[in-house]
Order: C-alpha cells, then sequence, then structure tokens
C-alpha cells in the first residue's frame, strides 16, 4: 500500500483511538464508579463483557497506530533499503503478536476461549 | 518518508534553541513512543485479569488479579500512571491539531513571505489551539491525580 494511504489510516485510527481512548478513561473514572471501584475483579468482569467487542476494536486502532508510528520512526532513520525491510516485519511481528496476546484476553471474558 | 539526516541528536532531541512547534513536534514523538511502550506492558498486565477470570471460572478465586493489583497500587506505579495519562492526552490533542493542519484547517490564509518570515501554522488559530491542548492536557492530568492518589490510594 502508498505510504500516503498508510499515513491517512495513521490519522484515521488516532481519531479512532481520541474516542475510544476517552470512553476508556470514563470507564476508569467517573463512569465506572472511581479509579478503585473500576480494577475490583468484578467490575473488570463487567467491563469486559459489556464491551468486548470495542475493546476489540480498540486494540485494533491501537495495534495499528503505535506499531506504525514506531515504524515510522525508525525509517526516518534512513538506514538503507535492507534496514527498512527488517523493521517494517519487527514491527509487523510485535505488533501481530501484542494484538493476538490482547485478543486472547478479550476472548477469554466473551466466553469464546477457555 | 521523511528522512532524519540531521541524526538522533539533532534531527530528533535537540529542540530547546527551535520554535514552539518544533518543540511540541518531540513531545509529540516522546510522549507516543512511551504511551506505546505502557500500551506494550498493559496487554500483558491485563492478560491477568483473563487467568483470574479463568480460575474463578473452575471454582476459584480471583487471587492472579488481586496480587497483581496489591502491587501495582502504591504511589510509584501511580506516579507512572499519571505521566501515561499526561503523555496520552497530549498525544491525542496535539495530534487532532496536527490532523487538522494537515487538512488545512486553522492555519489561516496564505500570505507572501515578507520579513519577518513566520509560518502561517505559528500564527493565529494553530498557534492559540497548541496552547489550549497544553493547558487542557494538565487539566485532564489533575484530574487524573484526584481519581489515582485521592480515590485510589485514599491520600
Amino acid at each position: 500500500m502508498r505510504q500516503s494511504r498508510l499515513m491517512l489510516l495513521q490519522y484515521l485510527t488516532g481519531v479512532g483511538i481520541v474516542i475510544l481512548g476517552a470512553l476508556h478513561f470514563a470507564l476508569l473514572s467517573f463512569a465506572g464508579g472511581g479509579y478503585k471501584n473500576a480494577l475490583e475483579f468484578t467490575s473488570v468482569v463487567s467491563v469486559y463483557t459489556t464491551f468486548g467487542l470495542v475493546f476489540e476494536l480498540f486494540l485494533v486502532l491501537l495495534t495499528y497506530h503505535i506499531f506504525y508510528g514506531f515504524k515510522r520512526i525508525l525509517c526516518e532513520l534512513h538506514q538503507g533499503k535492507v534496514y527498512e525491510t527488517a523493521v517494517t516485519w519487527l514491527m509487523v511481528i510485535a505488533g501481530g503478536a501484542t494484538f493476538l496476546w490482547g485478543t486472547r484476553t478479550i476472548l477469554i471474558f466473551l466466553g469464546v476461549l477457555h | 518518508m521523511l528522512q532524519n539526516k540531521a541524526g538522533l541528536y539533532r534531527g530528533w532531541l535537540k529542540f530547546w534553541n527551535r520554535n514552539w512547534e518544533r518543540w511540541l513536534y518531540t513531545m509529540h514523538r516522546i510522549t507516543g513512543v512511551g504511551v506505546g511502550l505502557y500500551f506494550v506492558a498493559h496487554i500483558w498486565e491485563t492478560s491477568y485479569s483473563a487467568t483470574a477470570f479463568i480460575d474463578v471460572s473452575r471454582g476459584g478465586s480471583p487471587i492472579v488479579w488481586s496480587s497483581l493489583m496489591n502491587f501495582l497500587s502504591n504511589e510509584f506505579f501511580h506516579t507512572g500512571l499519571l505521566l501515561v495519562v499526561l503523555a496520552a492526552t497530549f498525544h491525542a490533542m496535539n495530534g487532532i491539531r496536527l490532523f487538522m493542519a494537515e487538512q488545512g484547517l486553522l492555519i489561516g490564509r496564505a500570505k507572501p513571505p515578507t520579513f519577518p518570515m513566520v509560518a502561517s501554522s505559528l500564527r493565529g488559530g494553530q498557534r492559540y489551539l497548541s496552547i489550549a491542548i497544553v493547558i487542557a492536557s494538565f487539566i485532564l492530568t489533575i484530574y487524573a491525580f484526584y481519581q489515582l492518589f485521592i480515590i485510589g490510594l485514599g491520600w
């Protein structure tokens, strides 16, 4: 995909993250009965089972935004084609692993994994 | 793709004798990397809740989660979270400002380059917006301080 498209995706995922991040912030504070209550185990279970799919979308947006951001920063050092390819693949693997580990948590709460 | 030919120090980190927008650029980078690294740790941390969920479904207690929360519930880690909130709110709002600038919003009308030459993005709406972003980040961080230290730690 062209770099301009990937960068547009970077901006759009950023906007999505701001919206879902605000929800996450709210659930951990005033909407969750205060920070201490929000981290009680029963509250965590309730939030995950209610907002599991929203969290999955949040995870997708964050994974792309963060690891593409890392890739851009590292590629700006311009160490050559091999370096750029290596950085790209490293970010794909690291992002993929992070995404899968986060998805595992959500799927367990949704009862898909045991 | 952009090339940082000036290197790590002069290209990214040496910003103290530059203009306001350059400060914002460097802070956007630093906060982005910081929040990105925290995200990876956060994914690992929250997976403990799933382990506890499995334990409870098998008739046990959420001891894994409770012990992790007890370990993290202190001034040291809450100060870290406070920095994450400051970084995340700044990065988010400055990102929206950059998106707006990219779309040509609030950068004013194009002017002929007359002395003293100042980029249009450093005047008018964008300049005020950037100052508002920094102030708003601190206000949200003060609210996070209330949640983390007053409510969370019972100060």
